[in-house]
């Protein structure tokens, strides 16, 4: 009857494992298209110092957005899940409170003490900014906030460059070809953001994106789980 | 014979599946809300007669259903009327049979016969000499060196497993193929560690060698309840269940998928399709590897319930055989 229980609370934990890997990700791509579409308004609201000096206009402006929304997203999917795995651990509970066997009462307190050590937010929040700053490592802007700092560096220069030989060389057409360059550079910034939100947020080779760490996280707590159910049983 | 047994037909369960008022595991039904065992599910040797064109381990059950009734209407089984099928092929599904890998190792205790089972080698054998040849040097190298030789042993050894009926000291034989099967088992068992381990990762690789695994694994239990050796065949059988959980509980799609993207550097949009993809690919392999742990992990509690019944492994394999109008039937506690 025993090993009958930890079958049922097994099945229960894969079940979670497998919505909350597929929730995260689809969770987050439907976020991500409000994000983009608010990074892009800030985009068109760019003023013409920003388009030379577009470094300034990221850190400043795109960054603290990009980042409000990660805070966000990790709370908020790592908040439900945690509630919603605490519920499976609760069966466990109830079944063998029912089971009124002394020998396993330590087993959901164990569990539970993984579950909340693999997936409290305070965790989540500690491993992502670490994860992210690898990723990062090799771009312009270092850190958390450094996200975009790969698209700071491909757009900005060429549209320093241009923008320079623009204003040396004001004349009559000088006001036409700054509004040209403003808007080939929010043209820019814009493909090449949602290029680096894909890869930074849903997937890239390195596993470093917020998707893939939120999924390792689901996936190494579900392991630990099974592992000391194992034990139990 | 069928009234010594507590067997009945499955289909009692069906609104309780449907509800979610029962849930299945492996072989298990259980009630959702009490966690109690309402049933053991066990396929008989009417099933195998049905699925003799086998559906693939990991088919999904939509395509077992079409592929399924399909080859019932044109089975030539004129003595059962249609609609009794459908509702067969309806119950079949329900239980998510395909999904079970039942084709391959059997629902509660195998009843393949050992030709058939020899067949299904051959075909494995086919598959992965063909595979092979497209793969990388590694795994032509390991085809050439070990595979080859694997398979001759394992065909050995079945063969010789249809002759053991006829010996004056059986039960002496079945316990000999067994321990040989584990032999086979124990290299088939590292392969699939060793490559579940490894940077890439192949789904057809792995299928084939879990396929011939789980044959081994299935046979080794068969000849010990045939031996009537029914603590050894549940100690057997949790020993089975704990290598399928250790090789397959830590495999989930997202891990997979990742280890199924191509080398190189594409695009970074065409990277997440390609991701996404091989998440589809994924989830069906996990779902097919999960339904064989479940299954593997719940036969220690059907063999529990045949000792606790005081039934034979042998009677009881005689009478699954012969059983000739359901495909699953249940055992009842």
């Amino acid at each position: 009857m025993e090993c009958a229980q930890h079958l049922t609370t097994r099945r229960n934990l894969f079940i979670w494992r497998d919505r909350w890997l597929e929730k995260v990700e689809t969770d987050l791509s439907s976020e991500l298209s409000a994000l983009k579409l608010n990074l892009d308004d800030q985009i068109e609201g760019i003023g013409i110092t920003a388009v030379i000096f577009n470094d300034n206009f990221i850190k400043k402006k795109l960054h603290p957005i990009l980042a409000e929304w990660l805070a966000m997203q990790l709370s908020s999917l790592m908040r439900s899940a945690t509630k919603e795995l605490l519920e499976v651990c609760d069966e466990v509970v109830e079944v063998q409170s029912i089971d009124s066997q002394l020998k396993n009462l330590n087993t959901p307190q164990k569990l539970l003490d993984i579950a909340t050590a693999g997936l409290s937010t305070a965790a989540v929040f500690a491993a992502i900014p670490a994860a992210v700053g690898a990723s990062t490592a090799t771009v312009s802007v270092g850190g958390f906030l450094g996200l975009l700092g790969v698209t700071t560096t491909v757009v900005s220069m060429p549209a320093v460059v241009v923008g320079s030989a623009v204003i040396a060389t004001a004349g009559i057409f000088a006001r036409h070809r700054i509004k040209k360059v403003k808007t080939n550079t929010q043209w820019r910034l814009k493909e090449n953001m949602a290029a680096q939100l894909q890869e930074k947020v849903l997937f890239n080779r390195e596993g470093t994106s917020l998707n893939q760490i939120l999924q390792g996280v689901i996936e190494s707590t579900t392991s630990k789980l099974l592992k000391e159910l194992g034990h139990v049983g | 014979m069928l009234d010594s047994i507590p067997f009945s037909i499955p289909l009692q369960f069906a609104e309780g599946l449907t509800d979610g008022s029962i849930i299945r595991i492996g072989s298990l039904l259980k009630d959702g809300a009490s966690g109690q065992i309402l049933a053991h599910l066990q396929e008989t040797g009417f099933a195998q007669q049905l699925l003799s064109n086998a559906v693939p381990m990991f088919a999904s059950p939509q395509s077992f259903a079409i592929t399924q009734t399909a080859n019932l209407v044109s089975s030539g089984l004129s003595n059962i009327q249609l609609h009794q099928l459908k509702g067969m092929v309806e119950g079949l599904q329900l239980l998510q049979y395909s999904n079970i890998g039942v084709a391959v190792a059997g629902l509660g205790v195998s009843v393949l016969g050992f030709m058939v089972i020899n067949k299904k080698l051959k075909e494995l054998e086919v598959s992965i000499s063909d595979l092979s040849g497209k793969m990388s040097r590694y795994f032509q190298d390991l085809y050439e060196r070990e595979m080859r030789q694997r398979f001759s042993n394992i065909y050995v050894l079945f063969e010789r497993s249809d002759q053991i009926p006829h010996l004056q000291y059986p039960v002496r034989e079945w316990i000999g193929l067994e321990e040989k099967l584990a032999f086979e088992s124990g290299f088939l068992r590292t392969e699939i560690g060793h490559h579940l381990s490894e940077g890439r990762f192949n789904p057809e690789w792995l299928n084939l060698l879990t396929t011939t695994l789980l044959l081994c694994n299935a046979t080794r239990i068969h000849c010990l309840l045939q031996g009537n050796e029914m603590a050894a065949a549940q100690h057997a059988s949790k020993v089975i269940a704990n290598t399928y959980t250790e090789l397959f509980d830590g495999i989930s799609q997202s891990r997979l998928a990742n280890r199924m993207m191509p080398e190189g550097v594409r695009e970074v949009g065409q990277e997440l399709i390609t991701y996404q993809a091989n998440q589809k690919k994924a989830k069906t392999i996990v779902a097919g590897l999960r339904e064989v742990t479940d299954s593997a992990l719940s036969k220690p509690l059907l063999i529990e319930h045949l000792i606790s019944k005081g039934i034979s492994g042998s009677d009881f394999i005689a009478q699954i055989r012969a059983q000739n109008q359901y495909p699953i039937v249940l055992l009842t506690p």
